[in-house]
């Protein structure tokens, strides 16, 4: 994986209000730790972090972080990513610091190739169960992705992680046995068909069929039937 | 329609929506989401007819996710009721959702297809919403 230069200042202040006075001018607050060494807080540019993570290839890039006005730099990986789920922005970055030479331990997403035969021909569907495997390599081994051709799947079938081709320098840490995708009969296309029969008698009487209340813990049915006062 | 099995007491006092979402605010089965941006009460009707539509959306292939349960029962009293006599009986349950929540997730389809599904479960629900995509985390 690449290595992706950024500049990144001190930061001197901390907590909601400064940090919310940060973000409010594009930067983002973030903290670098590990290595035996102190925590220290930083602030990096926004826009640069999204560019060179769409570039990098995703959360397990190396990046070599460089403190403004000194010659200071240190190669780290993020350890945790904080979004925003309603304005999906970046609110707050963890970086690690790593050493080159040493292996890390990183989730790594997995890219389905083709369209599986008991997809195209038999009406089945693609479950993708497991969609990151945990794998040990040096940090620049690491691959953005994981490839499966899963073209050959047909219904019934399914492919563990063991029999995922990993790069040389590459080793699994999850289980070997652990399902990542299987090929299955639809229910959707059953409740297709369901629906399509149910759709003569009106599709009103399937969403109007109110079931009986449910059953009250510890109380039994005598207080139900508990006069509900009208006049 | 979904509602509890069982249920401790009959009737619920209203509460507050307000606040954000406090998980079950990213996707985490599917490819592709039906996201909330207001907070407000989603009924077991809307949820029913709101799958009916994404079901119908995808045609075949693909899988559904429901990410949430109308558990609190809301009550009514019945038309031309003068007040008081106490509190009306059990009319429907709903989801307390807040902005952030995913309320169906999708998979095994093409994102146009995902993508057209959703619209059409989106005018089934009374609360604004929006479409995500696990490839489109951040911004």
């Amino acid at each position: 994986m690449s290595e992706l230069t950024i500049r990144v200042e001190k930061r001197e202040q901390t907590g909601k209000n400064a940090n919310r006075q940060l973000r409010a001018t594009g930067a983002v607050p973030a903290v670098v730790y590990g290595g035996q060494k102190e925590s220290v807080a930083i602030t990096i540019d926004r826009k640069k972090v999204i560019e060179l993570l769409k570039e990098g290839g995703g959360e397990n890039a190396v990046f070599k972080l460089e403190l403004a006005g000194t010659k200071a730099s240190r190669h780290a990986m993020i350890r945790d990513l904080q979004v925003d789920p309603i304005s999906r922005r970046i609110i707050h970055i963890d970086f690690q610091r790593i050493d080159l030479k040493q292996k890390v331990r990183v989730q790594v997403p997995i890219q389905l190739m083709g369209e599986p035969q008991g997809v195209k021909n038999e009406g089945g569907v693609l479950d993708f169960i497991t969609r990151e495997l945990e794998i040990e390599s040096l940090p620049n081994d690491i691959p953005p992705a994981l490839e499966l051709d899963v073209s050959s799947l047909a219904i019934g079938d399914h492919i563990e992680a063991k029999d995922i081709a990993l790069p040389e320098s590459v080793e699994l840490i999850d289980e070997p046995e652990k399902t990542v995708v299987a090929v299955s009969h639809s229910r959707v296309a059953a409740e297709i068909e369901e629906l399509e029969a149910e759709a003569e008698e009106g599709e009103e009487m399937l969403i109007e069929a109110q079931a009986d209340e449910p059953e009250v813990i510890g109380k039994g049915k005598e207080d139900e039937g508990e006069s509900e006062e009208s006049e | 329609m979904l509602m509890p099995k069982k249920v401790k007491y009959r009737k619920q006092q209203r509460g507050k929506r307000r606040g954000r979402a406090k998980g079950g605010d990213t996707i985490a089965f599917g490819d592709y989401g039906l996201q909330a941006l207001e907070c407000g009460w989603v009924t077991a009707r809307q949820i029913e007819s709101a799958r009916i539509a994404i079901t119908r959306g995808v045609k075949r292939g693909g899988k559904i996710w429901i990410r949430v349960f109308p558990d609190k029962p809301i009550t009514k009293k019945p038309l031309e009721t003068r007040m008081g006599k106490g509190k009306g009986a059990p009319e429907a349950w709903v989801a307390v959702v807040k902005p952030g929540r995913v309320l169906f997730e999708l998979e095994g389809v093409s994102p146009e297809v995902a993508e057209n599904a959703i619209k059409l479960a989106t005018y089934k629900l009374g609360i604004k919403t929006r479409f995500i995509s696990r490839h489109e985390q951040w911004s």
